[in-house]
């Protein structure tokens, strides 16, 4: 999925720069379950090695 | 270093730069030179924004940390992956739909003007000073080992980094950065292979690592609650999570990286990159460091690593005291040799009371070794206190130079350079958006052309390179002053990110209250710093909270945060 052409930085009359309620929110976590799952699980195991490493040649 | 090193270095950043210049010439929009033409994907992303957190300094510090203090300082990372998690789960998001061009346009939206200058400022005030620190740190250590004219080198590696990034922008600094890790990545494992090349033919990859935990290296992970200790698990969660957040999250120099990105997805998995390969990567490179500190088990390693600075203070008259200690240490180095060996051998053959006896004796020899080090080192540091530094800094440059061939040699060093120039890169590309979107189109000058922007742009990051480059040259003559600028940015973000978690996460705070509390939380680090001895980690923990727990009890007695006017430029 490409992005549209961004807007231009000079003004342009009626588009103000407001923020919404909705944007103040938090979106996204629930997006990407498996990515994220993915991420944390990849870092767990990368913690236990370690630590496992440690033990091994203490 | 001979004509073929200087070959490798001179044609590997020489044809980086040239490339990224290149690669974005003729490119006149504004849009593209301040977040790049929108058709990055994860992977320069992921690359990119690894390099800009690279600097020289990693690479030559990192080394030496593990020769020190072995793996320990891996744990400093542990919070990277969940605020990475966090940052592409919620804050990119809300960057990339506002179409926002730096971080601080976000609390302009979502608060107001002033809030939005005070997060600008912070970020330049802090960023401006350490961008010439980057070129300065390891100007100093690599012109005093190679040689070097400490000016010119400076010079030299802050003006090709100027230029091509004054020239393409951010994608440039994209591009380049790409290959630049592409140089890095080769290097490390160059020194790698090499350097297990070098070990004792006798010795396997096992035994080498049992050496080094022999000697408390491969201590890892730490599940200690003890807050005197230097790196623990827990530290690095909780300190590591709110450096990374501050970092990644507020910091221009990474948000531009990853807002590159031709879509929220292509940002998303950049960031999901680095939360999965930064701690391997620093991982393996204080395991480089161990390796070292293992192939000086059987190799006599230097009193001093700074050999610049042993020669300098032995032709100044200490040079009697200095021999002294260069036999002690020589002798000590011989005994501790044997009882390692002694210690191998009974372990091969399975005697485990003789290896456990002989490996007692090897530590003790190295304890007493490191105390006729440490006696070495506050020697010099006495007869000149600049002369010193930080020798730990020196020890993976020295074993390159002393042990490596030739063209690798060049590769390595160009592996130092040219993380130096990528981090350095990042740094003024995102100073001079900041300047030129906060500062002078949202308030010197606010109806001007894209082309005039585009000019400004150039012109700001041109600037900020020149102010970067004058620092370093000068920094040598005020090492108090680099003290204080890394103090100050290491008590700036925890502040920086409580801005932040309030606009998103408290959205009945408005941007007056923020705004005070901010200030007030900025003072009380500043106070805490004066009176409190804690590891600067903690303050990144105890500026956010300041500045959240302020900004609720203010809004409690302002009038409801209502929401903001819009601004006149949209920004």
């Amino acid at each position: 999925m490409k992005n549209s052409e961004p807007p231009s930085i000079t003004p342009t009359p009626g588009s103000p720069a407001r923020i919404n309620d909705e944007e103040t929110g938090l979106p996204g976590l629930h997006r990407w379950p498996s990515v994220y799952g993915f991420v944390l699980a990849v870092f767990v195991v990368a913690v236990v090695l370690l630590w496992w490493v440690s033990k091994a040649f203490s | 270093m001979n004509w073929l090193d200087y070959l490798v270095l001179l044609g590997t950043l020489a044809g980086i730069a040239l490339y990224g210049v290149w690669r974005t010439r003729g490119q006149q929009n504004l849009t593209s030179y301040l977040k790049g033409s929108g058709t990055t994907g994860w992977w320069t992303i992921g690359l990119s924004v690894m390099a800009t957190q690279a600097s020289a300094i990693t690479f030559l510090s990192t080394p030496g940390q593990g020769y020190e203090n072995g793996l320990g300082f891996v744990q400093n990372y542990f919070g990277l992956p969940l605020a990475l998690v966090i940052i592409a789960a919620i804050m990119l998001p809300r960057y990339r739909h506002l179409n926002v061009y730096t971080a601080y346009e976000y609390l302009g939206k979502r608060f107001d003007a002033k809030t939005r200058l005070l997060g600008a400022g912070l970020f330049l005030l802090q960023r401006g000073l350490a961008a010439g620190i980057t070129i300065y740190a390891p100007a100093i250590i690599l012109s005093s080992v190679m040689g070097w004219r400490l000016d010119l080198t400076i010079v030299v590696s802050g003006l090709v980094a100027i230029i091509y990034t004054v020239a393409g922008g951010s994608e440039a600094v994209s591009l380049t950065q790409k290959h630049q890790m592409g140089v890095i990545f080769c290097g490390m494992i160059a020194a790698f292979v090499l350097l297990l090349a070098k070990l004792p033919p006798e010795l396997s990859f096992t035994d080498a690592l049992t050496v080094a935990g022999g000697f408390h290296k491969m201590e890892a992970v730490d599940l200690s609650f003890d807050p005197k200790r230097r790196y623990t698990l827990w530290s690095g969660l909780l300190g590591g999570l709110f450096l990374s957040l501050s970092y990644f999250g507020t910091d221009q120099s990474q948000v531009q990286r990853y807002l590159s990105g031709s879509s929220l997805r292509e940002s998303r998995l950049g960031l999901m990159f680095n939360a999965v390969v930064k701690i391997p990567m620093q991982f393996f490179i204080l395991l480089l460091g161990v390796l070292v500190f293992t192939f000086y088990q059987f190799e006599k390693p230097p009193l001093i690593f700074n050999e610049a600075a042993w020669k300098t203070e032995s032709q100044r008259g200490a040079s009697e005291e200095l021999q002294a200690l260069e036999q002690r240490h020589a002798a000590l180095h011989a005994e501790k040799q044997q009882h390692i060996r002694a210690w191998l051998q009974a372990r091969r053959a399975g005697q485990e009371q003789a290896a456990s006896v002989a490996r007692t004796e090897a530590v003790a020899s190295q304890t007493q070794s490191d105390a006729v080090r440490d006696e070495a080192r506050t020697l010099l540091r006495k007869r000149n206190p600049k002369s010193a530094g930080n020798d730990s800094d020196y020890v993976f440059i020295t074993f390159i130079l002393r042990y490596l061939p030739h063209g690798t040699i060049g590769l390595l060093v160009a592996v130092m350079f040219a993380a130096a120039m990528s981090s350095k890169a990042s740094e003024l590309n995102a100073l001079g958006s900041t300047t030129i979107v906060d500062i002078y189109r949202h308030v010197v000058k606010r109806d001007e052309s894209d082309d005039h922007y585009l000019l400004a742009s150039k012109a700001f990051t041109a600037l900020w390179g020149l102010v970067a480059l004058g620092f370093a040259l000068f920094a040598g003559w005020a090492e108090n002053l680099i003290q204080a600028v890394n103090i100050l940015g290491s008590i700036f973000y925890g502040v920086a990110l409580g801005l932040f978690v309030v606009a998103f996460l408290f959205k009945w705070i408005g941007g007056t209250a923020v705004f005070w509390a901010a200030l007030a939380a900025q003072a009380l680090v500043f106070v805490l710093y004066h009176y409190l001895e804690i590891s600067y980690l903690w303050y990144n923990f105890i500026g956010c909270a300041a500045c959240v727990v302020f900004s609720m009890i203010l809004q409690s007695v302002l009038p409801p945060a209502v929401q903001p006017e819009p601004e006149a430029t949209p920004a």
